[in-house]
């Protein structure tokens, strides 16, 4: 008999990091399936190359540099369908391979790997595809157009995605019930807001994420909209068109809740959600791109800490019970 | 402000197997390896010598100097040899390893009833108890320093919120007039009016209300209060914060004076029952046997001393456990090998599967799960990521200090960092 002697605790909770990015990588099956159904087979297509290209470049950078295997956490699986997801269905194939490239090897494992990235991989990934080919980033086929695995579109009928409606200042094409089914040009993957609800309501109950980040967020924006209305229909459409458009939904539940990315502090959190909604009406409103929700990310990842030490002043006040444990 | 109970762990507690089983007896073995440091503080002086004839319950050590505690024979027999032992618990001691000769000849010792305070702390100091909570100090100079603070309530905290511990219950369950007994001779001892019986809402009602009928036929009105079982609730600081949030507010706004209360354990009140009224010292401690690896988890009376291959064997094992423990799950020390003796500060035996696999690496991806569980309000996430950089600036800045190793953040950490023995060691290496 080999006994294993290490410290207390004894006993383990199951939910290890492998659970917690299985429970995150099921709701965005239902996403990826939803998305297949509105454009076709092509979000398959940019989903599977993207995961495959995280998985290898992980495995690969690892390998190379003689260390430990780490695919097994599935962590880059996550960050793959992040990344297709965030595009349009019009990407050329090769896109999710270098979004791939660029979160796996250069945010993420250059920093250390999993735990140790300053910078979500994700976000980061997408905000160098926008920046560098802003023009295929952001056009956007109409919602109606299906596309097949393998041809990269070439023509096809533009949609305008309320983004850039609001921004013109027009009134946008969509219902708000069908933005809450997704039935409108944007992201593939981010479009569905009522599946994204639905998944942020099963992670909160697998404790996976905490409402704190989103609720923040979304409020921020929501107040926001309602203060300085961009819809030409009246301040509530603003706040829903607002919430619903974009990918803003799918980065408050998917992405700004990444825990290596975010605090861990009850006011840090609170805080963390406020500046992101802040940022991304910021550059929603006066940005050259239509979406902030990205790079308003990128912006507050680095203050991460200072927020948490924040939290942490206050988290420390007041007194304990001074008790001698007899 | 004071701070609510927040944080803290739900478990699936995991009892009902070992608690629906009696108490069994287990027979005192053929050898039995008494460390002579049992507990907290000094060890005690040798009272025999190798080849030395010793009945049951005859002491073999005095621990009536200082602070220290007595040490009795469990068994009639001889002294076959005293070597010097490290005892994963108790630390480095001298040990007597009596064989038995199985004719269980009582040490008969000139005792009176006494009912005076003083009689029953000397009682309870001639008979070796060990206090049965994680601390084992003796339990006389625990019940002088109750003494000393003019207690007026006894708590008896049974709130066991542990997976598979259920000692406490099993004893109020069958040995409720035995509890009572020694809880009036404590009470007597201590000077303390009011008794409260503390246990948590998962308990079977007839096991307090047994208690409470056993106290009432003595004269005692025993109160109940249900915890929720959230561990670490059977702490007795945050048994204190439970029980008390509203006096603690309101007495730390006067001038931070703690109730006047004690907490005392259902096995302390039988072993101070039998010293007192029967003269019967503490060699033995009834026990939880339990983890997945144990094919018949129960709780048993064990002499003192006997080994734990010996226990483990009585209650069978269904396959090689990856880890044994002496104490509870949560705070336990796993022990290298099963030819450990039980010394009366141990109070639970578990036989476990791995909770991982070896050389599993661990990381921090910074969830704050830990943060969230924490009784404490601390960051375990960063004060794990301080202790790897020995930052003991920034230690001391997030309270280190106040943390009480529970292991909350070690067992709900998806990366299963190691953050407790992070803590522990780096709290050695800062002294």
């Amino acid at each position: 008999m080999r006994l294993f002697a290490a410290s207390s605790p004894h006993i383990r909770h199951g939910d290890d990091i492998k659970v917690t990015m299985g429970d995150t990588i099921l709701p965005l099956l239902f996403l990826l399936i939803v998305a297949i159904y509105y454009t076709g087979l092509r979000a398959l297509t940019l989903t599977a190359v993207s995961v495959l290209s995280c998985i290898i470049f992980e495995y690969l950078y690892r390998r190379i540099l003689g260390k430990k295997r780490s695919i097994g956490d599935m962590s880059a699986v996550v960050t793959g369908m992040i990344i297709a997801f965030c595009m349009p269905v019009t990407a050329p194939i090769w896109f999710p391979i270098i979004g791939a490239f660029f979160a796996i090897v250069v945010v993420k494992q250059l920093f250390g790997g999993l735990g140790n990235n300053i910078f979500n991989p994700a976000a980061a990934a997408i905000c160098l595809l926008t920046v560098t080919w802003p023009g295929t980033m952001s056009t956007f086929p109409q919602a109606t157009a299906k596309f097949s695995p393998f041809a990269t579109p070439v023509e096809f009928e533009t949609g305008v995605p309320v983004l850039t409606a609001l921004k013109n200042g027009t009134l946008p094409d969509n219902r708000p019930f069908e933005m809450l089914i997704g039935y409108t040009p944007g992201n593939f993957g981010t479009s569905a807001i009522l599946v994204i609800i639905i998944a942020g309501l099963v992670l909160l109950y697998r404790r996976i994420i905490s409402w704190k980040i989103p609720l923040a967020y979304l409020g921020t924006v929501a107040v926001l909209a309602l203060l300085f209305p961009r819809c030409p229909s009246g301040r509530l459409d603003s706040v829903v068109f607002e919430l619903t458009s974009g990918s803003l939904a799918f980065v408050a539940v998917f992405m700004a809740t990444d825990p290596v990315t975010s605090p861990v502090t009850t006011l840090g959190r609170l805080l963390y959600g406020f500046f992101l909604g802040l940022i991304t009406v910021f550059i929603r409103y006066f940005g050259i791109y239509p979406e902030g929700a990205f790079f308003a990310l990128l912006i507050m990842n680095p203050f991460v800490l200072a927020l948490d030490r924040l939290g942490w002043k206050l988290k420390s006040k007041g007194g304990r019970i001074a008790y001698e444990q007899e | 402000m004071l701070k609510r109970p927040r944080g803290g762990l739900w478990f699936e507690l995991n009892k009902t197997t070992a608690a629906e089983r009696p108490i069994a007896e287990l027979k005192a073995p053929a050898r039995v390896y008494l460390p002579l440091k049992q507990c907290k503080g000094e060890t005690p002086s040798l009272l025999v010598g190798r080849g030395s004839r010793v009945l049951k319950g005859q002491p073999i050590a005095d621990g009536s100097h200082g602070l220290s505690c007595s040490l009795h024979s469990p068994v009639s027999g001889t002294v076959e040899s005293i070597v010097e032992y490290n005892h994963p618990v108790g630390g480095k001691s001298m040990m007597a390893v009596i064989s038995n000769d199985g004719r269980d000849m009582p040490y008969k010792a000139v005792q009176s009833r006494t009912d005076s305070a003083e009689g029953i702390i000397a009682r309870v100091k001639s008979a070796g108890i060990v206090s049965s909570n994680d601390f084992s100090k003796p339990y006389w100079e625990k019940l002088r320093r109750f003494r000393e603070r003019k207690v007026n309530t006894v708590i008896i905290n049974a709130v066991e919120v542990e997976p598979y511990i259920c000692s406490s219950q099993k004893i109020m369950d069958e040995l409720p007039d035995v509890t009572v007994a020694g809880l009036e001779l404590i009470m007597k001892c201590v000077g303390a009016k009011k008794a409260v019986l503390a246990v948590s809402d998962d308990i079977p009602e007839e096991v307090s209300r047994g208690m409470v009928e056993a106290a009432h036929l003595i004269d005692i009105e025993l109160t109940i209060a249900h915890i929720p079982p959230k561990y670490p609730n059977g702490d007795e600081q945050f048994l204190m914060r439970a029980l008390f949030a509203h006096e603690i507010e309101a007495q730390m706004k006067k001038g931070g004076k703690r109730p006047e209360v004690c907490f005392v354990y259902p096995q302390d009140c039988v072993n101070v029952q039998r010293a007192v009224n029967d003269g019967v010292p503490q060699i033995t401690r009834i026990i939880t046997v339990a983890g997945d690896a144990v094919t018949n988890p129960q709780n048993i009376e064990v002499p003192i001393g006997t080994k734990i291959s010996d226990i483990l064997n009585y209650c069978g094992l269904s396959f090689d456990p990856d880890r044994v423990v002496l104490g509870s799950p949560m705070r336990g020390v796993a022990i290298q090998s099963l030819d450990v003796p039980i010394t009366k500060s141990v109070g639970a035996v578990l036989a476990l599967k791995a909770a991982q696999r070896r050389n599993t690496k661990s990381i921090c991806i910074n969830c704050g799960k830990c943060v969230s569980v924490c009784p404490q309000g601390l960051l375990p996430n960063y004060i794990a990521m301080r202790a790897v950089k020995a930052d003991f600036e920034a230690l001391k800045g997030l309270n280190i200090d106040e943390c009480i190793e529970c292991g909350s953040c070690a067992y709900i950490c998806p990366g299963r960092m190691p953050i407790v023995e992070l803590i522990k060691n780096i709290k050695k290496a800062a002294i």
